[in-house]
């Protein structure tokens, strides 16, 4: 009979980066010879046609030799069901957005991320902690987790999706027209990514350094208030022609707006980790990033980060970065050193040396 | 939103491009590169450009916009809401200093007095008072965690009707448009 590992996650949804995860862990738990299971309080990926509704995982709350991974990126009812388990028990901590981001624009996101962060401490009573990234793993030992049993747990990088997907050849056609410079960004159109900023470096790089380029913003649209902000701040800056919205997008689309990025931009003020840090290494796109939240932790050496919103300076560096060809080579390249840190085999070691802390042996490797 | 709008504020205020960005790998040869930023910007500058405060014209649009969609109020009748305004003012409870009206021996009252609470009462009241307080405190925070909970739930009531509603237009446009090609003729469809 082989060990029963148990995941349980929140809302799993095609796209999102903690269900990536979890169905990358998923993967590797079944070729190792585990009984792996995935749960969700609600379940919209496709994909993931063995994941069952979290109170299916009732049966199993007094298994103690069974295992259990929580994955905790945002407050759900069932941590109600970690909390009560008596498996080994393993949280997952993606990181939950601080409140006061979202006070001006959506008080029911507001109250989820308080109740998020109010309740990481009663979860430090697990066997084992684990963030994404350094930045959450020190955020769990801020909120009492003890260092000693907290590690650090990277995403995987699920490329195997892109490398199957076709790309749009009209739309990447249309994108690369008049070899327009595409500046990309993707990410949930959220108030801690700063959308406002990244609209305000490529006003100053579009204005001031080219014209001829475009800023594409990939990412869903759900916060009506933040999106009505943002898009009255395009038209005043008469930029409406010059950005792109694509709200939510397929995965064959994503791949489309990769391949016309010329620079992958990012303004945000706060991250758990950035996942697409990691797709524009792959893709082989050169990065300006604000070194805040976990992005310094997950850009390691590689890229060019910016510590302050000065328009007029990013926007020549944006430039430089398209005409010095030398240059760009050299930080693409520095950014595929830094994405082999992150290649599946590490990540797949790290993920045996935390299941080792609550005394799982991974099998060796079986081929095929 | 004032807290970042200063950060950015702040942020003008750096004249070098080594304190605004950073380029950690040493293939590359970055004091050149800010040199040549540096230049670039200033060369620029003089041409005119980059003279917009982009942070002021961003905050002024937010302002706007938040201004003319202003999130619900506290969702509570008028007597909840009173309720709750007197629970926040109250539930620190103090001790009130003892007062005499009584004309020229009114400070001596006060003194004896005080003297008689600290002797016999003040630190056994003590202990009970700081209990209550703690009580009030966690009372107090209870409803006002519930009384935003509420609100931020009929925030998401009103942003799902307006959903529904959207969606209810498609579903009549998309009849129409069904209805159309029904009533066409066949032929038309090729």
């Amino acid at each position: 009979m082989p060990l029963r590992i148990h995941q349980i996650g929140s809302v799993l949804a095609a796209g999102d980066a903690v269900t990536n995860q979890i169905v990358e862990i998923d993967r590797r738990l079944a070729r190792w010879g585990f009984a792996s299971q995935i749960y969700g309080s609600e379940i919209s990926a496709a994909p993931i046609a063995t994941a069952q509704l979290d109170s299916a995982y009732l049966p199993f709350v007094d298994e103690s030799d069974d295992v259990l991974l929580y994955h905790y990126s945002a407050y759900c009812e069932n941590h109600a069901l970690f909390r009560r388990s008596r498996n080994r028990k393993i949280l997952i901590y993606h990181n939950i957005t601080p409140a006061e981001y979202f006070r001006p624009y959506d008080r029911y996101y507001e109250s989820l991320c308080n109740q998020g962060r109010r309740l990481l401490p009663e979860l430090s009573t697990c066997d084992y902690a684990v963030g994404d990234s350094e930045y959450n793993r020190l955020e769990l030992l801020q909120q009492g987790f003890a260092a000693d049993h907290t590690g650090v747990l990277p995403l995987f990088l699920g490329v195997e999706g892109f490398d199957r997907a076709q790309h749009d050849a009209a739309l990447l056609r249309r994108l690369k027209a008049g070899d327009t410079t595409n500046i990309l960004f993707v990410g949930r159109v959220a108030p801690n990514k700063a959308f406002e900023d990244l609209i305000k470096v490529f006003y100053s790089y579009h204005r001031y350094v080219n014209p001829n380029s475009c800023l594409i913003l990939a990412g869903a649209r759900f916060l009506p208030s933040y999106n009505r902000a943002l898009d009255e701040l395009v038209v005043r800056l008469a930029l409406a022609d010059a950005i792109i919205f694509t709200d939510r997008i397929s995965l064959r689309q994503l791949k489309t707006y990769y391949l016309a990025a010329d620079l992958f931009l990012c303004a945000s003020r706060h991250e758990g980790f950035c996942a697409p840090l990691l797709e524009a290494m792959y893709f082989g796109i050169p990065i300006v990033a604000h070194a805040a939240g976990a992005v310094p932790y997950t850009l390691g050496r590689a890229g060019v980060q910016f510590h302050a919103l000065q328009y007029d300076v990013l926007a020549e560096l944006m430039g430089l970065l398209m005409e010095n060809q030398t240059m760009r080579r050299q930080i693409i390249a520095t950014q595929k050193t830094r994405l082999d840190e992150y290649a599946p085999a590490r990540v797949e070691e790290q993920l045996r040396a935390v299941l080792s802390m609550v005394g799982v042996g991974a099998p060796a490797e079986i081929d095929g | 939103m004032q807290a970042d709008a200063n950060e950015s504020r702040n942020a003008q205020a750096f004249q070098d491009p080594g304190e605004i960005f950073e380029i950690r790998d040493q293939q590359i040869d970055v004091e050149a590169l800010m040199r040549t930023v540096r230049e670039n910007v200033a060369r620029r500058r003089a041409e005119g450009a980059y003279h917009e405060d982009l942070d002021a014209i961003a905050d002024e649009v937010f302002k706007d916009v938040l201004t003319a969609q202003p999130l619900l109020p506290l969702p509570l009748g008028d007597g909840q809401a009173s309720t709750l305004i007197e629970l926040n003012a109250r539930w620190a409870v103090r001790e009130v200093p003892f007062r005499s009206n009584a004309p020229l021996v009114g400070p001596l009252i006060v003194a004896v007095r005080n003297f008689w609470n600290w002797m016999s009462t003040k630190w056994y009241t003590r202990a009970l008072l700081q209990q209550q307080v703690t009580f009030n405190a966690l009372v107090a925070q209870a409803f006002n965690e519930n009384a935003d909970e509420h609100q931020a739930m009929l925030e998401k009531t009103r942003q799902l009707q307006a959903i529904c509603q959207q969606q209810l237009e498609e579903i009549a446009l998309l009849k129409e448009a069904v209805q159309r090609l029904q009533k066409a003729d066949p032929s038309d469809r090729d």
